[in-house]
């Protein structure tokens, strides 16, 4: 499963670096959007798979179970979620004044600092 | 008060810092106040002498940076004192001059704040005993020199040979503090006291001596001009000449050869001391006095002729001997004394007449008498005439080069034509102006005032007494010096005016007999000056100049490759750069699977990932938004559904909430988003694709690696793991650890939400014309 994991992470890695490498302005959001999913699961991986053992403390345990999944990459992961879910929206925000700005979504043509 | 000498050099820095303030209360009198300090100093050093003498150095320890086992360490025997004496005294007198030669320029406090910072340095560096400490003050020196050179920063020239000084001495600096710490670690020891009391011979039969020897010696080259590096210091000469005759005469230069001196007794136990040392030596004395032929400007000879003694200290210190040693330090007093003199009076020239050319000038000597006076002994021991300084200790020079090891009559020759030519140098420099017909020149000619002349004369009479009577500072300054560099207590050095009919003396006078005679020769040489001209250019400033540019034309052109302002471009370097490093570390670290420790796939998850997997692959290839925003959500809600299965149920529930989130947004801006341009070649997309697969390819790997690197216990998350109940009463860890162990993250966490929700906010509502400033 790690295995197939691997080439799955590695596959979101590599679209999402080929949209960040177009010039249409839309697709390099989805590139971002793309790897930000790839940063987290690949986070999670690293952290080891379980299945069916949630990070709780059981019912009259008073710690967490050896055999439980690790609960800090998952807390590291659900505060990247929200934040990279920030960045999505303020980047469309963005692309969207840029584009009333400019009136052009080719990045080319965003290179120079003066309105055109 | 024991500390007297560590407190002078703290007050010389203080006076620095001040000089600013002081010159706008007193205005060009704050040269005279300031000028108390340095002499308070010589002071201070001159009491020194007699417990010098008796062989008590002074030594003052503070601890600075005790982690790194760096403290301030100072140590002050014989060849310090001398050098503490040359710079407080000559630098009493540069003050002075300053204040008639810079007189009501604006920024003469700035220039007294270079200037003082560099006297401390310069004492800071022959006082100090700890390498590093004399590596520090060296850097300062050569900061101070950068600033002093473009003190006329608003001229072109001034600024590039200021910079050309910085990068050559700085470049030597960056090996002197390699060579510093390579000695430093092999010796296990970074005081200079312990170091030159150890076994030399032992020490330098350890490997890689012979890389600790190259580098100091090339931080001492580069800083007192020594060939092939010797170009800067006649560039240098765009300074004002105060600082001409303090630092790149008197003081600052010869920092290289103190170096040479005070680790001599280590450095000259190599077997390629003598075979780098001395010739380098002679080949800079050989360049300096040729090139000083050709010139035709006060400075530029007198700078020329600086080059050549540099070289010749060197060649001395090369060739070790006792009496060669001792003629080193008694040739570095006279020179410091005569040029500085020459250097002021000259400066003086230029500055009452306009003129700097000697064949322009003559008859000077009714106009300024004082001026006349000083340059005229400071000539005259610069051409090595009895009863001067400058006699007594070419006499010891010619003796030093006689009993040099290997052929002595090679040495000689070479000292004589280099004495030679300093005799008709000095002439041209201390005498020609002063003597014969008037010329007429730009300016009316008249007696500077006497902060100008004052320091000279003293330094003239300096020059006599110390020529008349050489005992006394032969047995107070050079004897003590020259027994600290030969690291040798009981070694006492006179100095004699008069040694009987010898060879030396014989020598002296056809060197002055000769130097007459090639002083006649002069214009006819210098009318040749396009040979000397020919000659700098194919010289090592040429290499100097075409690193330079070759150096920035590399910048400009790197930078337009990595800098040119396409940001995917700049994605793609990074990317691609950090594949290659990863990827050439990967071999060998990659695990084979191993496929009885992983999780067991499943149906459902297989499926899962393989529409992960089809849904990135569909958002690349697809030309519709709409398809692509959905292949998006596709790979959200399939790693939700990853999460969930494999016991993370918080990330699964945030992650569709999110998911619907970001589609509700998506479809929001669905109308408002540009089209999908088709923009690129076919050819680029290949490109891109197959780059894209190959960092995929990477990223696979490293995930595989990570995950059999894992280590099995983490003690951040065994402790969220056994306090979470007790100590936050929660038995959902991951909701504890973020609400309460790490609580502030998430206010972090929210605050950014709170700035990324205004900044969409202002972007979508805040038009441009409604109120706020139209931008097109």
């Amino acid at each position: 499963m790690e295995f197939l994991l691997a080439i799955t992470i590695g596959v979101l890695y590599a679209a999402s670096f080929y949209l960040l490498l177009r010039r249409g302005v839309v697709r390099v959001v989805l590139g971002v959007a793309l790897l930000s999913q790839a940063v987290n699961l690949l986070i999670f991986t690293a952290g080891g798979l379980r299945e069916g053992a949630v990070p709780f403390i059981a019912e009259g345990g008073k710690v967490l179970g050896a055999a439980s999944a690790d609960p800090l990459p998952q807390a590291l992961i659900l505060t990247a979620i929200v934040i990279s879910f920030g960045v999505l929206a303020f980047t469309l925000a963005m692309v969207h004044r840029a584009d009333q700005a400019t009136g052009t979504d080719d990045v080319d043509d965003l290179k120079g600092t003066d309105a055109t | 008060m024991e500390n007297l000498p560590i407190i002078i050099l703290a007050s010389v820095f203080v006076a620095a810092f001040l000089a600013p303030a002081l010159h706008r209360v007193l205005g060009d009198r704050c040269g005279l106040v300031l000028s108390l300090v340095p002499l308070a100093g010589a002071w201070v050093y001159a009491e020194m002498v007699p417990r010098i003498m008796a062989g008590q150095p002074f030594v003052y320890r503070h601890a600075w940076v005790p982690s790194l086992g760096i403290s301030l360490d100072f140590r002050i025997d014989g060849l310090s004192l001398l050098f503490l004496l040359l710079i407080s005294v000559i630098g009493v007198f540069v003050t002075w001059y300053a204040a008639g030669y810079l007189a009501g320029k604006k920024d003469l406090g700035r220039f007294y704040l270079y200037l003082f910072g560099f006297m401390g340095s310069m004492l800071g560096v022959v006082s100090a005993d700890h390498l590093v400490l004399l590596f520090v003050f060296w850097e300062l020196t050569s900061i101070s020199s950068y600033l002093l050179i473009g003190y006329y920063h608003n001229e072109a020239k001034s600024r590039a040979a200021a910079l050309q000084a910085l990068l050559v001495t700085g470049a030597g600096g960056l090996c002197l503090l390699a060579g510093v710490i390579l000695l430093g670690r092999m010796a296990g020891t970074f005081l200079i006291s312990e170091l030159l009391a150890m076994d030399a011979a032992a020490l330098v039969a350890q490997p890689g001596f012979t890389t600790v020897l190259i580098l100091i010696l090339l931080g001492a080259f580069t800083k007192s001009a020594q060939f092939p590096f010797h170009f800067w210091l006649p560039n240098a000469m765009t300074a004002p000449a105060p600082v001409s005759a303090y630092l790149h005469s008197a003081t600052m230069v010869k920092a290289g050869v103190f170096l040479l001196a005070r680790l001599f007794p280590l450095l000259s136990a190599s077997p390629l001391w003598f075979p780098i040392v001395a010739p380098v030596g002679a080949v800079t004395m050989i360049t300096g006095v040729v090139m000083a032929l050709g010139q035709n400007d006060l400075k530029k000879i007198l700078a020329y002729t600086t080059v050549g003694v540099l070289g010749t200290l060197t060649m001395l210190l090369g060739i070790g001997t006792e009496l060669a040693v001792k003629a080193a330090m008694a040739y570095l007093l006279a020179h410091a004394i005569y040029k500085a003199a020459l250097f002021m009076t000259s400066g003086t020239i230029d500055h009452e007449t306009g003129v700097r050319d000697p064949d322009l000038l003559g008859g000077l000597r009714r106009a300024m008498p004082f001026t006349a006076a000083a340059a005229l002994v400071g000539g005259l021991s610069m051409a090595g005439v009895p009863l001067l300084l400058g006699f007594v200790s070419k006499e010891y020079f010619y003796k030093a080069l006689l009993d040099a090891q290997g052929a002595g009559v090679l040495w000689e020759v070479l000292g004589v034509g280099a004495s030679v030519v300093m005799v008709a140098a000095a002439i041209t420099a201390g005498i020609k102006p002063f003597w014969g017909k008037l010329l007429p020149t730009p300016k009316h000619a008249h007696e500077a005032p006497w902060t100008m002349w004052l320091g000279p004369v003293l330094l003239g009479v300096a020059g006599i007494k110390t020529g008349l009577f050489p005992s006394y500072a032969g047995a107070g300054l050079v004897g003590p010096a020259a027994a600290a560099v030969l690291g040798d207590g009981g070694f006492v050095a006179d100095l004699k005016l008069w040694h009987g009919w010898t060879t030396a003396l014989g020598l002296s006078a056809v060197t002055v007999l000769l130097g007459l005679g090639l002083y006649a020769l002069l214009p006819r040489i210098r009318a040749a000056r396009g040979i000397f001209g020919g000659l700098a250019r194919l010289g090592p400033e040429h290499g100097y100049d075409n690193l330079l540019s070759g150096l920035l034309a590399f910048a400009r052109w790197q930078t337009s490759v990595l800098q040119n302002g396409y940001l995917r471009n700049y994605i793609l370097t990074v990317v691609m750069f950090t594949v290659v490093l990863v990827g050439w570390m990967l071999p060998g670290v990659v695990p084979s699977p191993d496929w009885d420790t992983m999780v067991r796939p499943h149906v459902l998850t297989v499926t899962v990932c393989l529409l992960i997997m089809a849904g990135a692959i569909f958002a690349c290839l697809t030309s519709s938004r709409f398809t692509a925003i959905l292949a998006l959500g596709v790979v959200g809600v399939g790693i939700a559904m990853l999460y969930f299965m494999f016991s993370a149920p918080d990330l699964a529930m945030t992650q569709v909430l999110v998911e619907t989130l970001t589609l509700v947004l998506f479809v929001l801006a669905f109308y408002r988003l540009p089209v999908f341009g088709n923009y690129s070649k076919k050819s680029v997309k290949i490109r891109d694709a197959i780059l894209a697969a190959v960092f995929g390819t990477v990223m696979a790997m490293v995930v595989l690696v990570e995950q059999s690197s894992r280590a099995a216990d983490n003690a951040v998350s065994r402790f969220m793991g056994e306090n979470s109940l007790a100590l936050a009463n929660g038995r959902n860890v991951v909701n504890v650890i973020l609400v309460d162990f790490r609580a502030l993250d998430t206010l972090g966490e929210i605050t950014v939400l709170a700035i990324a929700a205004l900044g969409v906010f202002a972007m979508l509502r805040l038009r441009p014309g409604r109120g706020g400033k139209e931008d097109r």
